[in-house]
C-alpha cells in the first residue's frame, strides 16, 4: 500500500507505522513539522523495516498552501491510506486563562486537522478510492470540565468525519474516526500500568482501518465505557467528578 | 512516582523525566540528584533512587545508522536488545553478547556491562561498545571511546548509570548466518560432571553455554548443561517462532515458590530437561531468551518479591566453594528454583566496575522471607569474601560496603569519573 501519515512523529502515528510495516511491505510518506524528528524516524524505520520504503516531508501543518501542494503532489500516484494524526493534549486551566494558548491549540487540533481531512478526502474522491483515518478522541464524546477545550476540538472531527462518511456512502472511499483512550507516552509507558500501550492501540487502529470501520475505539473497551458515559443524564453528569 | 525493580523492591522517585526526542534531552532537567533508568530489569537497587529524578531512556529508542559492510550500529540508549536482534538478524548480524532477557535497553546493558552465555569467547557487552556520547549533569557532552575520554569510557561501562546519561551508543554487531543455533542439552548428576562438561565445552570451541541445576533441598547438584553454536541456516521469515503470549496476570498473595512447591518444580524441570536432552536446532529466542515469552514472571514470588544472589568465585576455589554454598543452602531449607551455573573466562574486564571475571558464577533466586533469607545470604557472603570473589551489583539489593569494596578494586579509580549528581540507592549504600 501507499500510506501517507500526517503528524507522523506523534506517538500513536509512530506505533501505527511500525504495525503496518511489521505486517507487510508498504511505501510510506511521513509528513510532519520538524525535519529533524522526521529524519530520525525515517532512518529508524528504514533500518527496522528494510523492505518497506520510507520518505519524509516537513511542512507547516497550519498552512493552506502547504497542505494544498502536498495533496496536489500526492495525486501523481494513488494513495491507499492516509492517517491524520495531529493533536495536542490541551491543558484546560491554561486554555481557560490564556486565550493565545487556546488559539494555538485550536489551530492545530481543529483547523489543521480539519484542513488535512478535507483536503485528503478530496484526493480520495478524485481517485475514487482510499481509506482516510482521522484521530479523534474519547474526550470528544462528552464535554467535561476537565478537558472541554480538547474534547470540543475532537468533537469537531467527529461531526466532520460523519459528514464525510455520508458524502462517500456507496463509494469506495472510507472515512474512519479513531477514538483512542488515554494512551501512555514514553513519559509513562514502562513505569505505570494504567494507560494503554501505544502498540496495543495501534493494533486496534490498523485492524479497524483495514476493515474500513466507521468509528474505531482503541482499546476496544472504550466503546462500552463511552456508551455508558454518553447515556448519563446531564442532571447527574454535572455532579460527577472524573 | 513509584519505581519497582525486577526483584520487586519499590521506592519513590521525586519525578520521572522521559524525553521522547534527542533534542529534548536537557541536563537542566536532571536536577540536583538523578539516576538514568531503562527497563527496570535490575533485580535490586542499582536502578532505584529514592527522592531523585529518574531520567528514562525509553523514549529514545531509535536506530540512528547502520553500516551493513562492517556491522557497526549507532542507536539511541532506549533501544531494546530485542529490537536489535530482530531487525539485524535478517541482515545477518546479531549482538555479540546478550543477557538472558532481550527486554533491556542498550543504555542499561552498557551501564551493567551485562554478560551472557558467550562469555568465554565474547566477553561482556561492553567489549563490543565502540563508543558513546555521555551527557553529564553540568551539561557537558563527552564523546567516549577507547581512544577519547578513555577514563570515562571504562568508568561508564559497568558504571551503573553513575557517570552520566548516555545519549547514543555505537555497537559492533557480529556476522551470523542466521537466527538459529545448533544446541545440545546434557543432563548431569553432580557438580563434578558440570565442571568436566564446562571444560570440555570450552576446549571444543562451543560458542555459548549455560547450565541450570537443581538447588532444591533434596536432590541438589543435578542439573542440565546447554550449549550452542550459531547454525549455518539463514534467516527464513516463515519459520520465525510466534511468542508464547502468556503472562502472569497478577501478583499472588504469597510466593508460589516455597518449601512445598520447590522440590516439585525442580524435579519437574529436571524431568523436562532430561526429556529434551540431546541435539537439536533452536531459534535464538528460545536459546537465549526462554523466559521472555512469559510476561511478568517475577510476580510468582508474591508481593514480597525475591532476591537474586549472583556470585563469581575464582577458578582455583570454584569446585570447593560451590559445593560448600550448596550445602549451606540445603541446610537452610531455602532452595532456589532458578539456579544457574556458568564459567567465565579470564579476560580483561571492559569496565572499571565490571562484574564478570575469570571463575565460576552461580546465580540463585530466593523468595524474600525477611531475616531468614538475609542470614542465608550472609553465610554465602562469607564464602565469596574468603575466596576473593564478588557479587553482581545488577542483581543485588543488600550487599555490604565491605563486600562491594572487596569485590571491585577499580572503585577508587571509578570515583574520579562519577557524575556528582548521579545517585542510586545502591550507590548510597555501598559507595557514597
Amino acid at each position: 500500500m501507499r500510506i501517507v501519515v500526517i503528524s507522523a512523529t506523534s506517538a500513536i502515528a509512530r506505533a501505527c507505522i511500525s504495525k503496518w510495516a511489521d505486517s507487510a511491505d508498504h511505501e510510506f510518506l511521513l509528513v510532519g513539522r520538524s525535519a529533524v524528528k522526521l529524519k530520525a524516524i525515517e532512518a529508524d524505520y528504514s533500518l527496522r523495516f528494510p523492505s518497506s520504503k520510507f520518505s519524509s516531508l516537513a511542512i507547516d501543518l497550519n498552512s493552506v498552501s502547504d497542505i494544498s501542494s502536498l495533496t496536489e503532489s500526492l495525486a501523481r500516484k494513488p494513495v491507499d491510506l492516509a492517517l491524520v494524526a495531529q493533536g495536542s493534549l490541551t491543558e484546560q486551566s491554561q486554555a481557560s486563562s490564556e486565550l493565545g494558548y487556546l488559539e494555538q491549540q485550536l489551530e492545530l487540533n481543529v483547523i489543521s486537522a480539519g484542513l488535512f481531512t478535507e483536503s485528503l478526502a478530496g484526493l480520495f474522491d478524485r481517485q475514487g478510492f482510499g481509506t482516510l483515518g482521522v484521530i479523534g478522541s474519547v474526550a470528544g464524546d462528552r464535554g467535561r470540565a476537565y478537558n472541554y477545550s480538547y474534547g470540543a476540538a475532537k468533537a469537531f472531527l467527529a461531526t466532520y468525519t460523519e459528514g464525510l462518511q455520508q458524502r462517500f456512502s456507496g463509494s469506495k472511499v472510507r472515512v474512519c474516526l479513531i477514538k483512542p483512550g488515554p494512551t501512555a507516552t514514553p513519559m509513562t509507558s514502562a513505569h505505570q500500568g494504567k494507560m494503554a500501550d501505544p502498540a496495543d492501540v495501534a493494533a486496534v487502529i490498523v485492524a479497524g482501518l483495514a476493515r474500513g470501520k466507521r468509528v474505531i475505539y482503541a482499546p476496544k473497551l472504550w466503546r462500552i465505557i463511552m456508551l455508558a458515559v454518553r447515556s448519563i443524564p446531564f442532571a447527574i453528569f454535572k455532579r460527577l467528578n472524573f | 512516582m513509584k519505581l519497582t525493580s525486577f526483584g520487586r523492591m519499590q521506592v519513590e522517585a521525586s519525578s520521572l523525566v522521559a524525553p521522547a526526542w534527542m533534542s529534548a534531552v536537557d541536563a537542566k532537567a536532571f536536577g540536583e540528584r538523578y539516576l538514568p533508568i531503562g527497563m527496570g530489569k535490575s533485580y535490586g537497587d542499582v536502578g532505584l533512587s529514592t527522592g531523585s529524578i529518574a531520567v528514562s531512556s525509553l523514549g529514545l529508542n531509535r536506530f540512528l545508522a547502520f553500516d551493513a559492510a562492517t556491522g557497526v550500529l549507532v542507536c539511541e540508549p532506549g533501544v531494546l536488545l530485542r529490537d536489535i536482534q530482530s531487525a539485524f538478524v535478517k541482515l545477518g548480524w546479531m549482538l555479540h553478547v546478550t543477557p538472558g532477557t532481550s527486554l533491556v535497553s542498550v543504555g542499561g546493558a552498557v551501564a551493567n556491562d551485562v554478560h551472557g552465555k558467550d562469555h568465554h569467547l565474547a566477553g561482556t557487552f561492553g567489549e563490543h561498545v565502540l563508543g558513546f556520547s555521555l551527557l553529564r549533569s553540568d551539561g557537558q557532552v563527552l564523546e567516549c571511546s577507547a581512544l577519547e575520554n578513555a577514563g570515562f569510557f571504562r568508568a561508564t561501562i559497568g558504571g551503573l548509570g553513575l557517570t552520566g546519561f548516555i545519549t547514543s551508543v555505537t555497537l559492533q554487531l557480529k556476522k551470523v548466518a542466521g537466527p538459529y543455533f545448533d544446541t545440545e542439552v546434557i543432563p548431569y548428576t553432580n557438580l563434578g560432571e558440570f565442571f568436566e562438561l564446562s571444560n570440555e565445552t570450552e576446549a571444543a570451541g562451543w560458542q555459548a553455554s549455560v547450565s541450570w541445576f537443581d538447588c532444591s533441598t533434596s536432590k541438589a547438584g543435578r542439573g542440565s548443561f546447554t550449549r550452542g553454536n550459531v547454525s549455518a541456516r539463514a534467516y527464513d521469515a516463515a519459520s520465525e517462532p510466534k511468542g508464547l503470549g502468556i503472562s502472569v496476570p497478577f501478583t499472588p498473595p504469597i510466593s508460589l515458590i516455597n518449601k512445598l512447591t520447590l522440590d516439585v518444580f525442580n524435579a519437574g524441570y529436571f524431568r523436562l530437561q532430561k526429556a529434551g536432552a540431546g541435539k537439536r536446532e533452536m531459534h535464538y529466542k528460545e536459546f537465549y531468551y526462554p523466559l521472555d515469552g512469559v510476561g511478568n514472571w517475577n510476580r510468582i514470588y508474591g508481593p514480597r518479591g525475591f532476591f537474586q544472589y549472583q556470585s563469581v568465585i575464582p577458578m582455583e576455589h570454584a569446585g570447593g566453594a560451590t559445593e560448600e554454598m550448596l550445602s549451606i543452602i540445603k541446610r537452610s531449607g531455602q532452595g532456589s528454583f532458578l539456579a544457574v551455573l556458568k564459567t567465565f573466562a579470564d579476560r580483561k574486564p571492559a569496565g572499571l566496575l565490571s562484574f564478570a571475571r575469570g571463575g565460576v558464577t552461580l546465580a540463585l533466586d530466593f523468595p524474600n522471607r525477611g531475616d531468614k533469607t538475609e542470614k542465608l545470604m550472609q553465610s554465602l557472603d562469607r564464602i565469596v569474601l574468603e575466596t576473593g570473589g564478588a557479587l553482581n551489583p545488577s542483581k543485588d539489593g543488600r550487599m555490604s560496603r565491605e563486600m562491594f569494596e572487596a569485590g571491585f578494586p577499580g572503585l577508587e579509580e571509578f570515583k574520579q569519573y562519577r557524575d556528582p549528581a548521579a545517585v542510586s540507592d545502591f550507590s548510597k549504600r555501598v559507595i557514597d
